[in-house]
């Protein structure tokens, strides 16, 4: 009997030093993962130069610019926020490649944001936003909720994944959307398709009904559908953890659906598509997915079911300008050979728009005029000029921090997207 | 810094007044996760009576209070006639039940959930009192004949059965109170954050408070004011690259503690120890105090 207890002590010993070394080396390899060196040509301006104030009247303070990021970086959708991280890097040491942002360098402070505990999320923010001018993140929407009141309350520009104006409307004028309106991008991508599909008549939308902008946007797109003489049939699923779409499927066909419209994450969508054909029905050209299908799954899992299928973005995946090339280059040798997530994207053009309102307004990182200069940025990204992206401009509108640029409806051919249509961020 | 704190702070009563919700049924073997959705009721009820109906604070947390209790009261003359794993997974899926209707029903936001509930000045110090006050009541009914007859459930049914005690009555009082605190802990927590989803309140929580509850020692009252300032400083204090492991550490300690001392940091034998311990200390001072010449 001693001698077991003796082992068990021995075992549990063994479990805390194990933990204990875990917790030193997690420490020492805070670094996320290394962008590559940066591109020797200085970085896109997509959009006219800014106008700086002159560095004498208002000289830097800081030693460092320091922009927080928050994403997830553990839990269910951590492939998401792993590329955000990464491309905000890129863009970071781009700028630093390039002299810094008025002289100075730029540092990235990295958060775990959380999903799906968004106490977490609180947490964060509180740590995240003393001192800072901006916040970067997070990209999905119950962690936006739970800093939303943090944010307001320090009156600082938070550049984050609630994309629906009426989610930025409870946040105004903080709330700056990282991408274009949702349910205008599902209405008007949906519209397009229903061009190149005129035979189409009973439409199918998967989507996640715990997500309050899918479902709203599912609400919008099934109006638009009925002017064109279009039915929709919803079939719900519960969760970014659902993997197996045989009864939402089933709905699909039950409801006798020739068009098939997928709201969900890569995997899913993947998914959905591979039981649709295994069950004798063909995707192809009436199978549409959303930005948020456009992860590593698409082309793995779902390699052979999604030949010629299409898929509305955000960013356009196809551009040809050199920096985006580029880009992806980088990000294929970091991530397996994957196509950028909008979340990458979005991560790395938030940290251009913080340069460019740095460098405009003459911001001087002083702390004493802290309050005064969140709110020339809060001011400055509301109602923003052409900004540069990486592979377009874009800006945001003063109705309330809203998106405003093209969105784009691509093809998957042999495993790659090539353009299909510029659509124009107008209400459809 | 001073964000963080009080942030801290009003988590961490928020999290006490949960632990002490759980460890009341458990004191009577009962693994009751009744506060969990009575958490979600009181969240919701209080923001919507203050956010959408426009009441003061004082008056959302009595309604808030009443409404969550009662749906906890009459889901617990059921559970009071069940044991074990059927209490466990059946108030496990009610969770689950609560949360699709939150997520369906428009009235309250459905799953865009409720921002900008109104700022409760003085919250910190309303979190507190209640706590102390809670913590008053679980004393109260540890020491009491209602906690000996806890006790007598917990090891044995028929035990108790056999020494007079009524479980079905006993087990919806218990399993009442512990909704009631459930309660208060979702109407501080939507005071506290300000916005609230359904998602707020589904697993990940319920994890995090067992992990600590285990931690901490779960056949005392003492143990949860361990293990919930530890376990919840790691997420908010400590390093990100070290915190986003928050879940790891907390499993590896739960594994640890299940291991090396299974009835957790704070057991009753430790604190037995240590009331006999100040008890005899403060017996050997008395004589010296009674005669001045020494």
């Amino acid at each position: 009997m001693k001698k077991s207890i003796k082992v068990t002590k021995l075992i549990s010993l063994v479990l805390l030093v194990s933990l204990l070394i875990t917790v030193i080396m997690a420490g020492c390899s805070s670094k996320p993962a290394t962008p590559p060196a940066p591109a020797t040509t200085p970085p896109p301006s997509t959009a006219p130069a800014p106008q700086p104030a002159t560095p004498a009247a208002n000289p830097v303070a800081v030693k460092e610019w320091v922009l927080p990021t928050l994403a997830v970086q553990t839990g269910p959708i951590a492939f998401a926020g792993l590329p955000f991280h990464w491309a905000s890097d890129y863009a970071a040491a781009e700028i630093n490649a390039a002299g810094g942002i008025r002289g100075v360098p730029l540092k990235l402070t990295h958060f775990d944001s959380g999903f799906p505990d968004t106490t977490k999320s609180a947490a964060v923010a509180s740590k995240a936003i003393p001192g800072a001018l901006l916040i970067n993140g997070p990209m999905i929407y119950p962690e936006v909720a739970a800093m939303s009141q943090l944010i307001i309350d320090a009156k600082i520009a938070n550049i984050n994944a609630a994309d629906d104006p009426m989610f930025l409307d409870q946040m105004k004028p903080y709330g700056i959307a990282q991408l274009q309106s949702y349910p205008k991008g599902a209405t008007i991508g949906g519209l397009k398709w229903l061009e190149l599909n005129p035979n189409m008549k009973n439409v199918a939308i998967f989507y996640d009904a715990t997500q309050p902008e899918l479902v709203e946007s599912v609400k919008v797109v099934t109006a638009a559908f009925a002017k064109k003489n279009v039915k929709v049939t919803p079939c719900e699923t519960v969760g970014a953890d659902q993997f197996d779409f045989a009864a939402t499927v089933l709905k699909a066909i039950q409801g006798q659906c020739d068009g098939f419209y997928s709201f969900l994450l890569d995997f899913q969508s993947a998914g959905v598509a591979k039981e649709l054909v295994n069950r004798g029905k063909k995707t192809g050209p009436n199978y549409l997915m959303v930005y948020a299908s456009n992860g590593p799954a698409l082309f793995t899992t779902g390699k052979g079911f999604v030949e010629d299928s299409y898929l509305w973005d955000d960013f356009n995946v196809a551009a040809t300008n050199p920096e985006w090339k580029k880009f992806l280059e980088d990000y294929a040798k970091q991530f397996q050979g994957q196509v950028p997530t909008e979340s990458a994207i979005s991560g790395y053009d938030a940290v251009y728009a913080f340069k460019v309102a740095i460098e405009t307004l003459g911001i001087t990182g002083d702390p004493a005029k802290l309050a005064a200069e969140r709110k020339m940025i809060v001011d400055f990204l509301y109602n923003s000029p052409e900004l540069p992206g990486i592979e377009k401009t874009y800006k945001y509108k003063n109705v309330n921090g809203e998106k405003i640029a093209p969105y784009y409806l691509v093809q998957i051919k042999n495993n790659a997207f090539v353009n299909v249509a510029t659509m124009p961020n107008v209400k459809p | 810094m001073l964000v963080s704190i009080q942030l801290y702070l009003e988590i961490l009563g928020i999290y006490i007044l949960l632990l002490w919700a759980m460890y009341l049924p458990f004191r009577g073997g009962q693994l009751y996760n009744g506060p969990f959705y009575c958490m979600a009721i009181g969240a919701y009820t209080a923001a919507y009576t203050t956010k959408i109906l426009g009441y003061p604070h004082g008056v959302a947390i009595i309604i808030a209070l009443i409404l969550a209790t009662l749906i906890g009261f009459l889901t617990s003359l059921a559970f009071s006639r069940t044991t074990g794993i059927v209490t466990a997974t059946a108030s496990m899926a009610l969770i689950f039940i609560v949360v699709a209707i939150i997520n369906n029903f428009d009235l309250i936001g459905a799953s865009r959930g409720i921002w900008g509930i109104p700022k409760f000045h003085g919250l910190l110090p309303t979190i507190y009192i209640v706590v102390i006050l809670m913590g008053i009541i679980v004393f109260r009914i540890e020491n009491s004949r209602f906690g000996r007859a806890l006790e007598a459930m917990r090891t044995d049914l028929d035990l108790a059965n056999t020494l007079g005690v009524n479980m079905p009555h006993l087990s919806t009082f218990v399993m009442t109170l512990a909704s009631a605190m459930g309660a208060l802990a979702g109407v501080f927590y939507a005071f506290t954050v300000q916005s609230i989803l359904a998602q707020n309140f589904s697993f990940s929580l319920l994890l995090t408070i067992m992990a600590m509850l285990f931690i901490g020692g779960r056949y005392t009252m003492w143990g949860v004011l361990v293990s919930a300032p530890v376990l919840w400083a790691i997420q908010l204090w400590f390093p990100a690259s070290i915190a986003k492991f928050t879940n790891i550490f907390y499993g590896a300690l739960l594994v640890i503690i299940l291991v090396i001392r299974p009835e957790g940091i704070i057991s009753r034998e430790m604190l037995q120890r240590l009331t006999a311990r100040i008890k005899s200390r403060s017996r050997r001072i008395k004589p010296f105090a009674a005669s001045p010449q020494n």
